[in-house]
């Protein structure tokens, strides 16, 4: 009988213990994954940060971009009618540049997606 | 019997005696007093219909005595009172309530007051019914009356089933002390109040409250009446055991429990801390999904306007090549046919110098808009139906002058009409033209002409 006990007693502090180290693995490991997600949070904002700002660049270059190209179709525009008119007139058969009227649908133009950093004397035209 | 009282009424109903309703009422009011003193139904509670004078009579007795006749004698009393007039009915309702008192049977003695009073052949019938004062008197015998019976009544209930001497109670207690460990405050708890009262049965012990502790950790026990006593009733018991052993067990059985006390709180702070990590390992996992989200929205904008940005240059360059080409060619063309020239210097003179392009493009520097292509389209449209007017309308003879860079506007059109008369003046400034040479940029010519 006694020694039944005893080794039930023995058994008991074995399981105790085991629980103890369970729960303070488990408590470790929560520590652990706090820590990194805080890390993965603090990288991904600095990733969002740095897209927003590369984009707001690129959106405001495309907007002056835009612009110049509403110009220049203009001025080839008008340049064209001249040189229709001249031709009438003249008789001679000048080239009139066609106006590209894959401005309207750029995304037309084949070409190859290779990322262009935001070049600063795009601005100086 | 239904009698419809008023307020006043009401109010002397519970001083003057009690209407003769059957003893059905009694009861009821009996059940609905107040808890403490239903179950022992002691002396009439204040809201029974109770004859002052029969009531105080009583009282005096109930506080003087402490014989008690025979039980028999009340119980004849009670049939032979319940003909007489009303008056008499408050010693019914007490010889009742008494009765109903004996058969609870938890306290013997505590009846014998009331039962004396009736046995005395009830309180004299002509004792006039006195002022307010004397209600407030009556009411305050009332209490202390209710108090005595309240106290004797807890007593009662704490006592063991049946032990009503003393000292059986005390070696009863002893013998459930050592082996039952948690009842062993709540013994030490009833010993207490047995000291301060006289006789009284042993109550039965309040149940401990069970303790949290006694689940998973195993504590050895270190004194005999330790082990995992409940918390709540521990400093009740504490100055009662500091009584008992001398001070240096004393020091250690506090130094133990405040030991208790710490472990405890350290648990609780320990699991307070485990379920705070958990929430906030749920709340970052929220927050980092949410942040993904926005990043992936984020680069996809992004690259959407690194298109966009290569688009837009390659149009520029291509344009910027074709105004080239369209000026070389404007060029040709007035080099080979004077006429032109004629006109595109008239034209530089009448044409109002404007400046340069940028009021066309005024929302050049636009804000960064989401909706970034529909804005394309939409400045797209504009400047294409605008030239086709122009076209239309400005017939011969509007020339722009090369060498400036600016763009046809609306006043073209007033140039038209004025063009025609020109027509005619052409012919004499050919001839003038003519003898000046080498054709050159007609502009030249014209500044030199002015």
């Amino acid at each position: 009988m006694d020694e039944r006990k005893r080794k039930r007693k023995l058994s008991n502090r074995e399981s105790a213990r085991r629980s103890r180290m369970r729960k303070q693995q488990h408590l470790d490991e929560l520590i652990v994954q706090v820590n990194q997600i805080q890390e993965e949070n603090k990288k991904v904002r600095h990733m969002i940060d740095g897209a927003t700002q590369r984009y707001l660049n690129f959106a405001s270059e495309n907007n002056v971009l835009r612009a110049q190209v509403a110009e220049l179709t203009d001025r080839l525009r008008s340049l064209n009618s001249l040189l229709q008119i001249a031709s009438e007139v003249s008789g001679l058969a000048f080239d009139i540049p066609d106006i590209p009227d894959t401005l309207l649908e750029p995304w037309q133009l084949p070409c190859p997606i290779q990322p262009i950093p935001a070049s600063a004397d795009v601005f100086q035209c | 019997m239904d009698r419809v009282f008023s307020v006043d009424e009401i109010a002397d109903g519970f001083w003057s005696p009690h209407p003769p309703i059957g003893l059905g009422d009694e009861d009821e009011n009996e059940g609905a007093a107040p808890p403490f003193s239903s179950s022992a139904g002691g002396p009439p509670s204040k809201t029974m219909g109770m004859n002052r004078s029969a009531s105080e009579w009583a009282f005096q007795q109930f506080l003087q005595e402490a014989a008690a006749p025979a039980h028999a004698a009340t119980t004849v009393q009670s049939s032979s009172s319940s003909s007489r007039h009303p008056a008499k009915n408050d010693d019914v309702v007490e010889i009742k309530r008494s009765h109903h008192y004996s058969g609870v049977g938890v306290n013997g003695h505590q009846q014998q007051p009331h039962m004396a009073a009736p046995a005395a052949g009830g309180p004299p019938p002509n004792i006039p019914i006195d002022s307010e004062d004397y209600q407030a008197f009556l009411k305050s015998k009332l209490e202390l009356a209710c108090a005595a019976v309240a106290l004797t009544r807890v007593k009662a209930q704490e006592s063991a089933a049946a032990a009503p001497d003393n000292g059986s109670q005390g070696s009863n207690s002893s013998q459930m002390g050592p082996h039952l460990t948690q009842k062993a405050s709540g013994r030490d708890s009833s010993k207490l109040q047995e000291k301060d009262t006289t006789g009284g049965p042993v109550g039965v012990p309040p149940l401990p409250a069970i303790t949290k502790k006694f689940g998973a950790q195993v504590k050895s026990t270190t004194s005999g009446s330790s082990g995992e006593q409940s918390d709540d009733d521990e400093a009740e018991g504490e100055n009662e055991a500091t009584q008992t052993l001398d001070p240096t067990d004393a020091k250690r059985m506090r130094r133990m429990l405040s030991n208790r006390e710490s472990a405890r709180r350290s648990r609780r702070r320990k699991q307070a801390h485990l379920t705070e990590l958990e929430t906030q390992v749920s709340q970052l996992r929220v927050e980092n999904s949410s942040l993904l989200k926005r990043l992936t929205d984020i680069s996809n904008k992004y690259n959407e306007s690194a298109v966009d940005n290569r688009v837009l240059k390659a149009d520029v360059e291509t344009l910027r090549a074709k105004v080239k080409m369209a000026e070389e060619t404007v060029k040709r063309v007035t080099g080979l046919n004077p006429l032109f020239q004629a006109v595109s210097e008239i034209s530089t003179v009448g044409m109002p110098s404007f400046a340069a392009s940028p009021e066309t493009s005024p929302d050049a520097a636009v804000p960064v808009q989401d909706d970034m292509k529909q804005h394309y389209y939409h400045h797209n449209q504009t400047c294409m139906q605008q030239p086709q007017d122009d076209r239309i309308q400005n017939g011969l003879g509007d020339h722009l002058p090369p060498a400036e860079q600016n763009v046809p506007t609306n006043s073209n059109k007033i140039e038209r009409t004025v063009s025609l008369q020109r027509v005619a003046s052409l012919e004499h400034l050919q001839k003038r033209i003519r003898g000046a040479g080498a054709p050159g940029p007609s502009a030249t010519q014209g500044a030199r002409e002015q």
